[in-house]
């Protein structure tokens, strides 16, 4: 491709680039390095000086007053769960409309759009009401429900569109051998459609990782919350004393961590998973 | 094939997925007619909640903040998304500066990664009056008289968010449409520049057109998410300094848990699905109809 910068000024626009890359994680630098210190250190130098003494300190205390396995566990609970749930149903109806080419397919699609683009607030009083009268507010295990089903919606305009590309002859040819539907689906479209499946299920676990509202309101108890909403909580300062300044940077750095291995692990899969959506 | 009906893989899941939100929003719809004090008996009061909704300051105030909002969430990561992605795919050509593409993407894409509680309270803990990043920055550069209160009073608090909004959102734009420029036909565009076109004639006529289906999807996406917007607010300044910087979403949660009334909070969030509904479906609409006359004239 001809450029239209010559080779000096590209390189200049490289570092320019990768300088504000740099600069945009920033804030993860300075709660990194902050966390890094003492109380005492970090009184005297303040936020900017590089750390002098490393201390572990701060992560220990945060580790510890924020039960941070504990959390994990209920973060992962609710992830995994939903997740699991949403696939399910994704699946079924994206094979019905997509492969299956069911004639309400257009329907459907559309309304898992308008579904998944809804505010979440219109529902959560209603979900809140529904916990308290099954008598379930406060149980983590509840929240697989809701965002099982609405993450649902979001699943199944993905697999949807991705199932539409599905070659078909592969099926003609199962049935011809004489699988079964269940044997082919099994056999065949599961197998096929592992990456794509694998990329979705992704994208749900860090969707509902990530979940900020129904966790918050269903969840009062310190020790159900997830990972999130127990660090959020840290500032409010509703768990303990309002900790030091080092303590909320160390937090939210771990509570930052299982997050930023996702995605270091698995960014191209995401990244492509996002953008497969938005191509229709 | 004979063409066996699929409706018992459909109709289950999809009739719960169906129901389960229309029970929600129904009920939703329903206690905005209600009088409910939380526990005990609901009164029916018809159309009062929006009554009191519509003649309370506050709201109009949150409103006005959701429109807001719809620029640093949607318009400008857009457009900074849009240039940023066409500079970076432009400028980071060669061996070298390709493997660099992985980690300016993931730098500019964190911010959407981490649970947006997590880097809502970090804003918060940086833009903190006293000890705050942002004042001890200007205080080292020399810079002091531009310190403010950046949480603590509504002019400063709103400029925060606006900030922070970008930063977060700016990495969703600039990935998709990165990978639409990636789509690109090359042919097109060389054609274009042996032909003498400029840099700006090449984005405008070749590169723009192309990315249309992506510049769509970004934007529904992010105005919605503009329009709906909620964790930022919520987990960087609390709402704002007295409720200044409260967004229809917080403004309509604080109505339900915060003890105000019930109804109200439903009354809210009743408008904003039904705003966003429409929308959301006009758009649809008009993205589908726009796809199927080009079927038909192709």
């Amino acid at each position: 491709m001809k450029r239209f910068i010559a080779k000096s000024p590209r390189r200049a626009a490289v570092m320019l680039f990768s300088v504000l890359a740099l600069l945009w994680a920033s804030p993860f630098f300075l709660a990194l390095n902050a966390s890094l210190k003492s109380p005492k250190e970090y009184n005297t130098t303040g936020i900017l000086q590089p750390a002098v003494t490393i201390s572990f300190k701060n992560y220990v205390e945060s580790w510890v007053g924020l039960e941070f396995p504990l959390k994990v566990m209920n973060s992962l609970i609710i992830s995994v769960g939903a997740l699991v749930v949403s696939m399910v149903m994704a699946f079924f109806i994206s094979y019905a409309i997509s492969i299956g080419k069911h004639k309400w397919r257009s329907f459907v699609l559309a309304t898992c759009v308008v579904i998944f683009l809804m505010p979440q607030e219109a529902f959560a009083y209603p979900i809140f009401l529904v916990s308290k009268m099954v008598h379930m507010y406060g149980n983590v295990s509840f929240l697989i429900i809701p965002l099982g089903i609405t993450g649902a919606a979001f699943a199944t305009f993905f697999l949807g569109n991705i199932m539409s590309h599905f070659p078909v002859d592969m099926l003609e040819a199962a049935a011809l051998d004489g699988a079964s539907r269940t044997q082919t689906i099994v056999r065949v479209v599961i197998p096929l459609m592992m990456p794509s499946l694998l990329t979705v299920a992704l994208l749900l676990f860090v969707a509902n990782w990530n979940e900020y509202l129904l966790t918050l309101l269903l969840l009062p108890d310190y020790a159900s919350q997830t990972v999130p909403i127990a660090v959020a909580g840290l500032n409010i300062g509703d768990a303990w004393k309002p900790p030091a300044m080092p303590v909320v940077a160390a937090a939210s750095i771990l509570g930052a961590v299982p997050s930023f291995i996702i995605f270091a692990l698995f960014q191209r899969s995401l990244i492509r998973g996002i953008t497969l959506g938005a191509t229709r | 094939m004979k063409r066996e009906s699929f409706n018992g893989f459909l109709l289950p899941s999809f009739f719960i997925l169906s129901a389960f939100v229309a029970t929600m929003l129904i009920w939703n719809l329903i206690l905005s007619f209600m009088r409910f004090p939380g526990f005990g008996n609901a009164k029916w009061i018809g159309l009062k909640n929006y009554e009191n909704i519509f003649t309370d300051q506050g709201f109009w105030e949150a409103c006005l903040h959701s429109l807001y909002y719809v620029i640093p969430m949607a318009i400008i990561p857009c457009i900074l998304g849009l240039v940023l992605a066409v500079a970076v795919f432009d400028a980071f050509k060669g061996y070298l500066s390709a493997k660099l593409v992985p980690w300016v993407r993931g730098g500019f894409y964190l911010p959407q990664v981490i649970p947006i509680a997590i880097t809502g309270t970090l804003w918060n803990w940086l833009l903190n009056g006293q000890q705050g990043v942002v004042n001890q920055l200007l205080k080292d550069w020399g810079l002091a008289p531009l310190s403010h209160d950046w949480l603590g009073r509504p002019v400063p608090a709103l400029m925060s968010l606006t900030v922070v909004m970008i930063w977060l959102q700016l990495g969703f734009a600039f990935v998709i449409f990165l990978a639409g420029l990636a789509r690109m036909d090359i042919a097109t565009i060389e054609a274009a520049s042996v032909d003498g076109a400029s840099w700006w004639q090449r984005f405008r006529y070749i590169a723009l057109p192309s990315l249309r289906p992506e510049i769509l999807v970004v934007l529904l996406i992010t105005v919605v998410g503009g329009l709906k917007v909620f964790a930022p607010v919520v987990y960087v300044t609390f709402g704002g300094p007295q409720g200044s910087t409260q967004s229809a979403a917080t403004f309509a949660v604080d109505a339900f848990f915060g003890g105000k009334y019930i109804g109200g909070g439903s009354a809210v969030t009743t408008l904003l699905a039904l705003i966003i509904g429409v929308v959301v479906s006009m758009i649809v609409y008009a993205f589908t109809r726009s796809n199927r006359e080009k079927k038909v004239l192709s």
